[in-house]
């Protein structure tokens, strides 16, 4: 076998350019996957976070009733103070954060502008930014006080409406009892959250402006709760139990992130089975190079074959003899492409790529914000690496076989 | 005891419709260390012959034994063994792998042998080197010899792994005459110090001199064997 790998060896510096060319090919595809599988794995590991971290938290509590028309935020099937206390404090008896919240269905507008549909959002500011994270992601103003009269909104919103810190927006919507209520809040603070469908649907306000302004009277239509781990267990079963020890449990249901992200899970299910297709067409790329550069390789050296096996060396080992030297191009493509996959990789870890100018307006599935990063993939490098080298070493087997079909007389004194 | 035995060999080739008888009924034998020529036109046959006896095709009719070898019903693993342990080649146009330099292309054989240590076997490559002329040069790529040095290259191949048998096709054809005799005279000391059988084919006079045995092909057929007296 020595021999074989040293002359498989000679005979990839027979044509260096050839062999280059067709290993940059497969360095740059597997520099792509690995490339690719960093950020698509950061773009959905973020986009799990930012579920719970600005929609679902661990899990939220609500009426069942509430449950089945959640889309529409119903604002008849409410919880009231009581429940509302009860169910905070067996959250925070299990060292979990609670934070109730209600959602009015609205069409916001300034300076006689259309009115534009939006999520108004009642949330208690410092329940809610132990439980949320949009505290963190305030561009200007402020994050409200627990007794402010203003609004926070999105800086997508602010885009839209044209509005900035200061201004008095219009809020259309409908009180608890469904009479129509238009009202005029002062824009107190603008966030832009990483996550599109907080920052393209929701304006918050506090639930004390709620209960002056929409009469919710200190009832909430959900309570979203946020374990101390980010696990959703063992928390959830001991909600569970302290919600049946209470007498909760046949008015209230209990929804995890999970399934209230199914749509989102579902999506990012099917784009796992993308990244395989894109690892089809490097596979695809590498198969026409390597297959190509042996063909190549198998019919101009027809006469050397037929010497080689003439001098005994079985089909076996001329086979052989041209897989190493395949193998010998995936070795270096390979080897090649993990190394620039990793400087891809580094750069969009530490770096990231701004998609603002694509992404901003567009909803491309992921709860991320328009600069995308890289996780580091080391198991993908590795795959990358092993899957190139197999490739090669799998597709050269074809041009292989057809250097010994020939009668080796014939090899010899071919021309 | 012979080297070589061929009994009532047979071969045809079929070219479109038509096929072309290309050995007839050849009977003949090669003793130990003789030193053989194959003559006659093209066409008529010698290639044919030396590919039989050295195991590269096969007869239609009759037997070949290779040092007492039966080579009918050989499969191909087991005739590529009998090539690479019993039968050494020298070609026309010298084939030697670019990529090698002289002493790796000859180093090669002896590696696909499997045996012997790597340090011996540099020890006989070099040896080999050395007895046709190349020392000191056996670092060079075939690109870098001269026609004669590459054919000297493919004769050291074709003995390093000490075979019963050479079989050289045309072996002077692609060199002048000077370095067509050096290199017969070469192939010549080898076979009386060696005692190896070789047999060569050719048209080329000056090689029918040297030859101790001349055997004559004409359409297939045996037409004269003649053996020079010592």
């Amino acid at each position: 076998m020595k021999n074989l790998i040293n002359l498989a060896v000679k005979n990839l510096t027979r044509h260096t350019k050839r062999t280059l060319i067709t290993g940059i090919a497969m360095a740059f595809g597997i520099a792509m996957l690995i490339w690719m599988d960093g950020m698509l794995r950061w773009a959905d590991n973020e986009s799990k976070r930012n579920l719970q971290r600005y929609e679902f938290g661990n899990f939220i509590i609500s009426t069942k009733e509430f449950k089945t028309d959640r889309k529409n935020y119903p604002l008849n099937f409410m919880m009231d103070k009581e429940t509302i206390r009860k169910v905070i404090e067996i959250a925070e008896g299990l060292g979990c954060s609670a934070s109730p919240r209600t959602g009015f269905i609205s069409l916001l507008s300034f300076n006689r502008g259309f009115g534009l549909p939006y999520v108004l959002m009642a949330m208690d500011p410092e329940k809610d930014s132990r439980v949320f994270s949009l505290k963190e992601n305030i561009l200007t103003g402020k994050y409200p006080d627990p007794e402010d009269t203003g609004v926070l909104i999105s800086s997508v919103c602010s885009r839209e409406l044209n509005a900035g810190i200061g201004d008095f927006i219009t809020i259309e919507t409908r009180t608890r009892y469904n009479t129509y209520q238009s009202i005029d809040i002062k824009v107190t603070g603008i966030f832009n959250a990483p996550d599109p469908v907080v920052n393209r649907n929701q304006v918050f306000i506090t639930r004390a402006l709620a209960d002056s302004q929409l009469q919710t009277e200190g009832t909430a239509s959900e309570i979203v709760v946020r374990s101390p781990s980010g696990e959703n267990e063992p928390f959830l079963s001991r909600m569970r139990q302290g919600l049946a020890s209470a007498g909760l449990e046949k008015d209230l249901v209990i929804e995890t992130w999970q399934d209230l992200g199914s749509d989102f899970l579902a999506i990012s299910q099917t784009k796992r089975g993308g990244s395989r297709i894109f690892m089809l067409l490097i596979f695809i790329i590498v198969a026409v190079g390597i297959i190509n550069t042996m063909l190549m390789a198998v019919f101009e050296r027809v006469r050397e074959i037929g010497m080689l096996r003439a001098l005994g060396m079985s089909d076996r080992e001329v086979i052989w003899s041209f897989i190493l030297e395949a193998a010998g191009i995936g070795f270096i493509g390979s080897f090649a492409g993990v190394l620039l996959g990793i400087g891809l990789d580094a750069y969009s870890v530490y770096v990231g790529l701004d998609f603002s100018s694509l992404f901003e307006d567009m909803d491309i599935g992921y709860r991320t914000g328009s600069v995308f990063y890289n996780e580091w993939n080391p198991d993908m490098m590795l795959l990358g690496f092993i899957f190139g080298i197999l490739c090669t070493v799998l597709v050269s087997i074809l041009p292989a076989r057809k250097a010994v079909k020939m009668e080796i007389t014939d090899s010899i004194r071919y021309i | 005891m012979a080297t070589v035995v061929c009994r009532n060999i047979v071969k045809n080739y079929r070219i479109g419709a038509d096929i072309v008888r290309a050995l007839k009924d050849v009977n003949v034998s090669f003793e130990q260390g003789e030193f053989s020529a194959i003559v006659g036109p093209s066409g008529s046959g010698k290639s044919t012959l030396l590919n039989i006896i050295g195991c590269l095709d096969k007869p239609d009719q009759g037997e070949v034994k290779i040092n007492n070898i039966i080579i009918k019903d050989q499969t191909k693993k087991a005739l590529a063994d009998i090539r690479r342990d019993h039968i050494g080649f020298v070609f026309q146009t010298f084939n030697l792998i670019p990529v090698l330099t002289a002493f790796e292309n000859v180093n090669f054989v002896l590696s696909l042998k499997n045996s012997g240590s790597a340090a011996e076997n540099r020890g006989i490559t070099m040896k080999m080197l050395e007895e046709v002329g190349l020392k000191g040069l056996e670092h060079r790529k075939p690109l870098e010899l001269s026609g004669g040095q590459q054919q000297r290259v493919a004769i050291a191949r074709a003995l390093v792994k000490e075979p019963a048998l050479v079989l050289a096709d045309e072996p002077t054809a692609n060199l002048d005459s000077r370095t067509g005799e050096s290199i017969m005279e070469l192939m010549m000391k080898l076979n009386l110090n060696k005692r190896t059988t070789f047999i060569f084919s050719t048209h080329d006079k000056m090689v029918m001199e040297y030859a101790r045995r001349t055997i004559d092909l004409h359409d297939g057929m045996i037409t004269n064997d003649q053996r020079k007296k010592p």
